[in-house]
């Protein structure tokens, strides 16, 4: 039988007015709490300098508290996925599982097993944790705002307007190997280093279609520029995606590869690995790794909204609030940023419980002989389609991504192989024996 | 001083550091670290200097290319990183004077090239300006890099072709 | 008053400040977070519990084992494909956008048709490496080892659990 208080205990927490009533009540205070200091930080918000660092330390604090969240809603996803319920113990409807989650890592021991390479075993996560938010710098949220206490000023919601956003975004994916890699060497651990190798290798094979992908991309806009990209689909209506569906599968497959995220989790596969690169990593160090990964793919995310769905321009086919600068239109904006955000995170996650692993050679194959060839084939037909000014149009777009579907697939075919099957007409391993 | 000298000496101390615990660790991974954070560091550099497009290119071929190949080629030799590298005096001397040639052949450039120190954001000074340098006055450089890199790809298919009997 | 304010119409002295208070939150969040917990949480170190996470058994060896020469072949041909890539962001700025500011649309006009040409004379010698890279297995991660030499010097081509084996039966598994 339960202890009756453990019981009682329980029931006051997972009652649905505990968690609403708490949640009201903190809503409640930070709203008047911002309502009573305005005064204070009213200068702050039309200032073109502090402005910008006041939207990455809430932004910081979002993607770090939003993290927790996205543990929830991916537990919940795994849930509806195979038909079951997900948490639903601590808290009404599980929504108290992310603190309960971070007390539990914050109390779990902490064990550094004797053979690690220490300094670089701390350093690991923390190294990992810094590279994937790094990515947030240049994200355009809400384009720009002119307050209504400050006509004068334009301010500009990105943390770092740079002139080279897109090539900056493919440098920090290319450093995103580092923190795995570094944690598989530390641990000193046969599975660890497995996984840290197989990391490095599938992040680099993956960063060619990523950023062919990003190069068709630049042909059509011209700009390397992340808010130029985002204006230029506000104004004209005419999402990236549409233009470039090719293109934008390949920089999802990529980014999928780049997190780390099932069907491409080969660095951390349970069956094989035990945990890869994180076997050794227990208590909050482990957490950190998470935390990164999560980061990581909110980012991913981010860019992918910015570059190919229109960013925060709220609805497609549309030019409405392209060119509005009122603080109102600021909120609509972000709101549309973030839901879309959040679509993509639920992309990833939904894929997550739906695909099965890769074998590793299916991996490299799908990178380096189907997504290189197919981005190669799209970077040379986008700037044949350039010099004849068709760069817009979206059925010369459309037609040519066709085509190059076309072609991977004929390619497929002629081969005898499926990019996943088997390679039944290689010759057998043979090993001498020794 | 500046928000700029002070962000410049900050960022040179790191760079330096990284490169003398380059040079002086004896674990083959640590250096490979060391050598990550210097080459970032210098790219961090570029970024103060304004010269985004140098820094995203270090960051992306250096740091994020030729370091992999490097720590790949670390990893290949399992020998290499049990042990403690320790360095021999004849190898000291020869890096001594290696190292001594560089440092006098880059003096040699930067005395001869210091001029007027032009401020870097001129609005013409940018990607666009690079690639309109590549495709004109660059152009054949630009076209015989592609022939190195296709004779890098053959020497990489030549590493792992198997012995003939 | 910005701290880093006269160059800021590149963005990065604005990025440099953002990577500094990125790599500060980073680092509080990683360190802060691990020093409040120690407090907090149980210290109870066991020589069985400190080992290798490995199967169970005493792990033979440390876990810097050789790998295979197939990850170094993917890390080079990377490399050239990372330059290229590179090497074509300038290039395509030019060419999908309106050039260096200076440029009229006339010389941008007469310079596309060429920048074309020389873009696909670029791309075509490096497809013809990535095809023979293609054609003759070299990106197909599971190889034909028929070609093989036999013997018992480790190869550098031989497979980590092949080596292992090697290593095993000449007695010499750690180092």
């Amino acid at each position: 039988m339960q202890d009756p208080v453990v019981f009682r205990v329980e029931r006051i927490l997972r009652s649905p007015w505990l968690i609403f009533g708490a949640g009201a009540v903190l809503a409640g205070a930070l709203a008047l709490a911002l309502w009573l200091l305005f005064p204070l930080y009213k200068g702050l918000l039309a200032d073109p300098f502090w402005f910008p660092i006041l939207v990455m330390a809430i932004m910081l604090n979002l993607i770090l508290s939003s993290t927790a969240i996205c543990i929830l809603a991916e537990r919940k996803i795994a849930g509806f996925t195979q038909d079951r319920f997900g948490p639903n113990r601590v808290g009404f409807w599980g929504l108290l599982q992310p603190l309960a989650d971070g007390l539990k890592f914050l109390l779990k021991e902490d064990i550094i097993p004797t053979q690690v390479d220490k300094p670089l075993f701390l350093l690991a996560p923390a190294m990992a944790l810094i590279i994937s938010l790094s990515g947030f710098a240049v994200i355009p949220w809400a384009g720009e705002v002119r307050w209504p206490w400050a006509p004068d000023t334009l301010v500009s919601t990105q943390v770092a307007s740079l002139d080279i956003g897109v090539l900056y975004v493919l440098a920090v994916a290319s450093l995103g190997v580092y923190g795995v890699v570094l944690a598989g060497y530390a641990s000193n651990n046969k599975y660890a280093f497995y996984g840290g190798v197989r990391a490095a290798a599938q992040m680099i094979s993956y960063e060619l279609p990523l950023g062919l992908g990003l190069l068709c991309l630049l042909l059509t806009s011209g700009s390397l520029r992340l808010e130029e990209v985002v204006r230029q689909q506000a104004q004209s209506g005419m999402w990236y995606v549409f233009l470039h569906p090719l293109p934008f599968l390949l920089i999802l497959v990529s980014s999928f590869a780049e997190a780390n995220r099932v069907p491409f989790d080969l660095a951390e596969a349970e069956q094989e690995l035990v945990g890869g690169f994180h076997t050794e990593y227990s208590s909050m160090k482990f957490a950190l790794f998470f935390l990164a990964e999560y980061a990581h793919m909110i980012t991913g995310s981010a860019v992918l909204v910015a570059l190919f769905c229109g960013g925060w321009a709220p609805l497609p086919f549309s030019s409405w609030l392209a060119d509005s600068t009122a603080w109102w239109a600021l909120l609509i904006k972000l709101g549309a940023y973030l839901a879309k955000v959040a679509v993509c995170i639920g992309l990833f996650m939904l894929v997550r419980w739906t695909i099965p692993r890769f074998r590793f050679d299916q991996l490299m194959r799908i990178a380096w002989l189907s997504l290189v060839p197919v981005g190669i084939a799209l970077v040379a037909g986008t700037a044949t389609l350039t010099v004849l000014g068709l760069q817009r149009t979206w059925w010369a777009c459309l037609g040519l991504n066709l085509v190059a579907l076309l072609g991977m697939l004929w390619t497929a075919a002629r081969s005898g192989r499926t990019v996943t099957g088997r390679q039944d007409d290689l010759p057998d391993i043979h090993v001498e024996p020794a | 001083m500046t928000g700029e000298a002070i962000a410049f000496y900050l960022l040179a101390a790191v760079v330096t550091a990284f490169a003398l615990g380059c040079v002086l660790a004896s674990n083959i991974v640590r250096m490979a670290l060391c050598l990550l954070g210097t080459l970032g560091g210098v790219a961090l550099l570029y970024f103060l200097m304004a010269a985004n497009f140098l820094g995203a290119i270090q960051l992306i071929v250096y740091a994020g290319g030729t370091l992999i190949v490097i720590v790949f080629g670390v990893m290949l030799t399992s020998r290499a990183y049990g042990t403690k590298l320790r360095v021999r005096p004849l190898e000291m001397i020869g890096a001594a004077v290696v190292t001594l040639a560089l440092l006098a052949g880059l003096t040699a450039i930067l005395v001869r090239t210091a001029g007027p120190v032009v401020s870097p954001s001129t609005p013409d000074f940018g990607v666009a300006q690079i690639g309109t340098e590549l495709l004109s006055t660059y152009l054949v450089p630009f076209e015989v890099i592609s022939v190195l890199l296709l004779a890098v790809m053959i020497g990489a298919a030549y590493l792992v072709q198997p012995e003939k009997k | 008053m910005p701290l880093l304010a006269s160059l800021d119409t590149e963005g990065g002295t604005q990025l440099l400040q953002a990577l500094g208070i990125f790599a500060l939150a980073g680092f509080l969040m990683a360190f802060a977070v691990l020093l409040f917990g120690k407090f907090l949480r149980p210290r109870l170190p066991h020589p069985e519990k400190n080992r290798a996470y490995e199967c169970g058994e005493e792990a033979v060896g440390t876990g810097w084992v050789q790998f295979d020469l197939r990850f170094y072949v993917v890390a080079l041909v990377f490399l050239v494909f990372d330059v290229e890539i590179a090497l074509f962001y300038p290039w395509a700025v030019v060419f999908g956008g309106g050039g260096a500011p200076g440029a009229s649309s006339e010389v941008l006009k007469e310079i596309r048709w060429a920048a074309l040409w020389d873009m696909l004379f670029f791309f075509g010698v490096i497809v013809v490496g990535f095809l023979y890279l293609w054609r003759f297995g070299y990106l197909d991660w599971v190889r034909a080892f028929s070609g093989r030499q036999q013997g018992s010097e480790l190869g550098a081509q031989d497979s980590v659990i092949e080596r292992q084996t090697k290593l095993e039966a000449a007695g010499t598994a750690s180092e």
